[in-house]
C-alpha cells in the first residue's frame, strides 16, 4: 500500500483549513470590497489587491502544515519521503482547484461588468492578461510557489530548530540588503519587459529549489 | 531463536550529553519485553532509534533484518505509541483512528471498536480537548488494534486510572495469546506489569544494566532484616546495595545469589528474608550513584 496516498487522505481530513478557509477568507475580503465599492462608487472604479489574501493564507498553510501533521505521520510509522510526496500531491490538487476557482470568479467578474460596480478584484490588468490557460497557470504558479516558500522555511525550523530559522532570516536579510544597494533599475526594467505569464514561469525554478531543499531537510528531520 | 531486533554499539550523543552509550541487545520474536529505568535513562531515545524517528550517532540497528530508517518494509511492521505523541490540532478522535486504520497494514477494526467503547472515547471530540487519560486511551487503542508484529508502548497510560490500566493489561494478554507478536513496554509502573513481562532490559544512564529473562531475576537481590549484630556477620562478603537502620533493627538489600548454606543460616537465625520485586530491584539498582553493581 502506498503510504503517500494515505497521507493525502490524512490532509483531506483538515479540508476546512486546507481547502475552504483560504477561499472563505478571500471571499470575505471580496465582500468588504464590494460593500466599499457600493458605498463610494468612484467613477474610475476600484482596483484592489484583495486577492493577495488567498496568497498569504496559502503561504501560512505551508508554514504550519509540517508542525501540524509531520510528527503525527512519523508517529504512525510513515516514511518521511511518503509524507513529503503525499503532501506535495495534495497541494498540487488544492492549488490547481484554487486557480480554477479564481478564474471562474474572474470570468463572472468580466461578464457582470465588474459586478456592476466597476470593482476589479479577480480581474486585474497585467495579472489577468493572456488566454485563460495562461491565467490559470499564473494563479497556480503563484499559489504553489508561496505554499512551498512557507513549507521551506518551516522545514528549516524542523531540521535545525530556532537557530536554523534565525540563520535563514539573517541570510535573507543580507541578500535583501545587498539587492537594495544595487542599482535596481535594470531589474524593474526586466520585470516590465515580461508578461505575468512569463514571470510565473520564472517562479518555477525558485519553487523547485524550495521543494528540493525542504525534501532534503525533512529526510533528516526528527520528531 | 529468531531475533527481530539486533542492536550493536548503539550510541546517541547530543551536543553536551550522551543519552545512549554503546547499547547492545537483542529482541526475540513473539515475546513481551520490559524496557525499564528512571526518567532520562535513555529509554525513549532507544525506542525512537528503533523506529527510525531519530538517528543514532554510532552503532547498528537491525529491525526485521534491516535498518528501520525510511524503510517501508520495516516501518509497516512497527507501531510505536509514545506518551508525547502529537496529533494535528483539528483532528478528532475518529480522524486519528481512521488515519491509523488506513496506514497500519494489519489493522483490526473490531479491536479498535471494542476498545473505543470500553474506554468510552468520544469519537467526535478533538484530540486537543481530551483529558490526559482519554488521550492515552487513544494511543493504546491504536497500539493494540494495529496488530503490528513489533508493538512498542512508551509510558502508554499516563493519566489512566487503575481500572483502565487493567483493561489494557487484559486486552494486551488476550490479544497477544490469540495473535502472538513482540511487545516492548516501557513504564514506571513496574510492579503492575512485572507479571506480563517475559524479558527485562534495564537501562541506566544510557547503558544496559540488566538484560535477563524475568525468571532469572529471582536471584538478583534480597532484603534481609534483623538485629545489627546478626546481619553484620552474614553480609560481610556480600555486595550491599542499600542499608538502613531503625533502632536495633537493620535492613539491608544485597545482591544475590545466596547459597543454600547461607539460606539455612538465615533461617536458623530466624531473620526476615525477601526476594526483591522487580520494581524494588530496578529502584535499588538505578538509585546507586557509583553504578558499581553490574
Amino acid at each position: 500500500m502506498n503510504q503517500s496516498f494515505n497521507i493525502m487522505k490524512m490532509h483531506l481530513r483538515t479540508k476546512f483549513t486546507l481547502i475552504y478557509l483560504p477561499v472563505i477568507i478571500m471571499l470575505f475580503s471580496f465582500s468588504i470590497n464590494l460593500i466599499i465599492a457600493n458605498a463610494t462608487n468612484p467613477k474610475e472604479g476600484i482596483y484592489t489587491g484583495g486577492i493577495a489574501s488567498i496568497y498569504i493564507y496559502i503561504m501560512i498553510i505551508g508554514a504550519f502544515i509540517i508542525k501540524e501533521t509531520f510528527p503525527f505521520s512519523i508517529g504512525m510509522s510513515v516514511r518521511r519521503a511518503d509524507y513529503f510526496w503525499g503532501t506535495l500531491y495534495m497541494i498540487v490538487l488544492v492549488t490547481i482547484c484554487d486557480a480554477i476557482i479564481l478564474n471562474i470568479l474572474n470570468l463572472i467578474e468580466t461578464m457582470t461588468n465588474h459586478w456592476g460596480l466597476n470593482l476589479h478584484f479577480f480581474n486585474l490588468p497585467y495579472l489577468n492578461d493572456g488566454p485563460i490557460w495562461q491565467q490559470i497557470f499564473i494563479q497556480f504558479s503563484i499559489l504553489f510557489h508561496l505554499f512551498y516558500l512557507g513549507f521551506f522555511s518551516s522545514s528549516v525550523h524542523r531540521r535545525f530548530g530556532k537557530k536554523g530559522l534565525i540563520v535563514l532570516m539573517f541570510i535573507t536579510g543580507i541578500i535583501a540588503s545587498v539587492i537594495t544597494l544595487l542599482n535596481l533599475a535594470p531589474l524593474f526594467h526586466w520585470f516590465a519587459q515580461h508578461t505575468a505569464f512569463q514571470l510565473s514561469l520564472w517562479l518555477i525554478p525558485f519553487t523547485f529549489f524550495y521543494i528540493i531543499i525542504s525534501y532534503l531537510f525533512l529526510r533528516r528531520a526528527t520528531v | 531463536m529468531h531475533n527481530i531486533v539486533e542492536v550493536k554499539g548503539l550510541t546517541k550523543k547530543y551536543s553536551d550529553v550522551t543519552a545512549v552509550n554503546q547499547v547492545e541487545f537483542q529482541i526475540e520474536k513473539d515475546k513481551i519485553y520490559g524496557l525499564l529505568g528512571k526518567n532520562g535513562a535513555g529509554k525513549t531515545t532507544i525506542m525512537q532509534m528503533l523506529t527510525g524517528q531519530i538517528f543514532p550517532s554510532h552503532g547498528e540497528i537491525k529491525v526485521f533484518g534491516e535498518s528501520p530508517i525510511e524503510n517501508q518494509v520495516v516501518l509497516n511492521q512497527i507501531c510505536f505509541i509514545k506518551e508525547s505523541q502529537k496529533y494535528p490540532d483539528v483532528f478528532r478522535v475518529i480522524d486519528v483512528i481512521e488515519t491509523a486504520a488506513s496506514i497500519f497494514p494489519n489493522w483490526d477494526q473490531e479491536v479498535a471498536d471494542q476498545l473505543l467503547e470500553e474506554f468510552r472515547l468520544p469519537l467526535k471530540k478533538r484530540m486537543k480537548k481530551l483529558s490526559r487519560g482519554m488521550f492515552s486511551s487513544v494511543g493504546i487503542t491504536i497500539g493494540l488494534a494495529s496488530r503490528a508484529p513489533l508493538t512498542i508502548f512508551d509510558e502508554p497510560y499516563l493519566g489512566l486510572d487503575a481500572v483502565a490500566r487493567n483493561l489494557f493489561y487484559n486486552y494486551l494478554l488476550e490479544d497477544y495469546s490469540a495473535h502472538p507478536r513482540t511487545v516492548i513496554l516501557s513504564t514506571h509502573l513496574i510492579d503492575e506489569v512485572s507479571k506480563l513481562l517475559e524479558h527485562v532490559i534495564v537501562i541506566d544512564q544510557g547503558e544496559v544494566l540488566i538484560d535477563e529473562e524475568t525468571d532469572q531475576l529471582h536471584d538478583y537481590g534480597y532484603t534481609l532484616t534483623g538485629t545489627k549484630k546478626q546481619i553484620e556477620s552474614l553480609i560481610k562478603e556480600k555486595n550491599i546495595i542499600t542499608k538502613s537502620t531503625l533502632g536495633t533493627l537493620t535492613s539491608v538489600t544485597i545482591k544475590g545469589p545466596l547459597s543454600k548454606k547461607e539460606k539455612e543460616q538465615i533461617q536458623e537465625l530466624n531473620l526476615d528474608l525477601h526476594t526483591l520485586s522487580l520494581q524494588q530491584l530496578v529502584v535499588s539498582l538505578t538509585s546507586r550513584k557509583d553504578g558499581e553493581l553490574k
